[in-house]
């Protein structure tokens, strides 16, 4: 009985817990190193009523109250970045990895000369 | 006279080059590498370059290697070392070190070179103290030849070269000058050449002329006192266009491999082979073999 207990107070408590979904998290960009852009929807759950502020890295990119959620989000990057929630207090709440991903490995440039040019 | 305003211009292009350059895509896969990194590849066959020289061997071509790395805007390709300052899809331009490859014809790879006998040695001692005059005394000399010369230095030299690239064809113009003070000499190359593909096969053509100066075309193949030859041998090079025209083939196969054939022809002017040390006046090249890019 007492191990029933537990088991219903630890799944109360997961349903709970503040979640949100960020849709997509992967952006592909034609080559490395250039920039990405793509827009996220993000959607808040088991969260109370209040303002939050999204924080991509250490770019600020705006708050808003949770009843203007589901929100679009522009987002440009050209490498692997943090998307956070932050509440009132700074303090985050979640985070999520935005990944950039390249159609080519790498930068392609042109040779300049022939090759097996030694001789 | 010209040249020398044209290199005092040189720094100013640059300035002028560092705000235009921006990368362009590279379309043609068989152009592209993967920038910092390196491709390294060998070939292996049959081939040889001759040598035009007296007593020069002709150089075998059996194991070609190919190396290049290309960063964001320096690059090392097979021996240049260079900067590219503009990057367009049809326009670029280079500036570059590379070895002068004159110096090869003195037999790159003749033991004499390495181990430098000691008959040579006296006649680098006596050609470096001009008050001693030469001895001829001895049996009469009949010929001049690469081994009784006074040695031949490698130069690096210094360039610019600016690409034109229509559709499948390159324009290349590149101006070299001797940056090492051997031979202080100059060099100008003009050149086109045009590819057709073909399913895996790649053909291409191309046809080059090059502008060699006085200084550079005496310093190889000029013969004075400090050869220690008969005075009836000596002889002022001079400067000269040498065209060149080279066809080439290559066939992708699986797994890495190539089929590589070129062969190219190189006349070379009378400032130049009239030179009792040059008895040719084509230079020849030719090789086919299999090819492996790592």
């Amino acid at each position: 009985m007492f191990f029933c207990a537990v088991s219903l107070l630890d799944q109360s408590a997961i349903a709970q817990a503040p979640q949100w979904q960020v849709q997509p998290t992967i952006c592909i960009s034609e080559q490395a190193g250039q920039s990405c852009e793509f827009t996220v929807e993000i959607t808040l759950l088991n969260l109370p009523s209040a303002q939050y502020c999204l924080v991509l890295t250490d770019k600020f990119i705006r708050c808003a109250n949770l009843a203007e959620f589901p929100l679009k989000i522009p987002i440009s990057i050209s490498k692997t970045s943090q998307l956070l929630l932050l509440n009132e207090a700074q303090q985050t709440l979640l985070s999520t990895t935005l990944l950039v991903k390249s159609r080519q490995a790498s930068t392609q440039r042109r040779r300049l000369r022939n090759p097996w040019s030694l001789f | 006279m010209y040249l020398r305003y044209l290199f005092k211009l040189i720094p100013a292009i640059f300035v002028l080059l560092i705000s235009v350059r921006q990368a362009s895509a590279c379309e043609q896969d068989e152009q592209c590498l993967a920038t910092n990194q390196w491709k390294f590849g060998i070939a292996l066959g049959l081939g040889a370059t001759s040598n035009p020289l007296v007593g020069g061997d002709n150089i075998p071509l059996v194991i070609l290697p190919d190396i290049a790395w290309y960063g964001e805007a320096a690059y090392f390709d097979n021996g240049e070392l260079g900067y590219q300052w503009l990057e367009k899809k049809s326009f670029s331009f280079v500036t570059y070190l590379s070895l002068d490859t004159e110096r090869a014809f003195f037999n790159f790879w003749h033991p004499a070179n390495i181990l430098l006998p000691i008959n040579r040695l006296s006649s680098i001692a006596d050609a470096q103290a001009p008050s001693k005059a030469p001895d001829f005394s001895g049996p009469e000399q009949l010929s001049v030849s690469i081994d009784n010369v006074s040695r031949r230095n490698w130069a690096v030299m210094g360039g610019v070269r600016w690409y034109y690239r229509p559709n499948s064809a390159e324009w290349q113009l590149s101006l070299e000058k001797d940056l090492s003070a051997t031979h202080n000499g100059t060099k100008l190359d003009l050149s086109y050449q045009h590819f057709w593909q073909w399913q895996t096969f790649r053909f291409s053509t191309q046809v080059k002329m090059i502008w060699k100066s006085s200084a550079l075309v005496n310093y190889y193949y000029g013969v004075d006192e400090q050869d220690k030859v008969e005075p009836s041998f000596f002889y002022q090079a001079s400067s000269g266009w040498q065209p060149l025209i080279a066809l080439s083939l290559q066939k992708k196969m699986q797994n890495n491999w190539l089929w590589l054939n070129r062969i190219s022809l190189q006349k070379l002017h009378s400032g130049m082979t009239n030179s009792p040390l040059v008895e040719e006046g084509n230079i020849y090249s030719v090789f086919s073999g299999f090819a492996y890019q790592f």
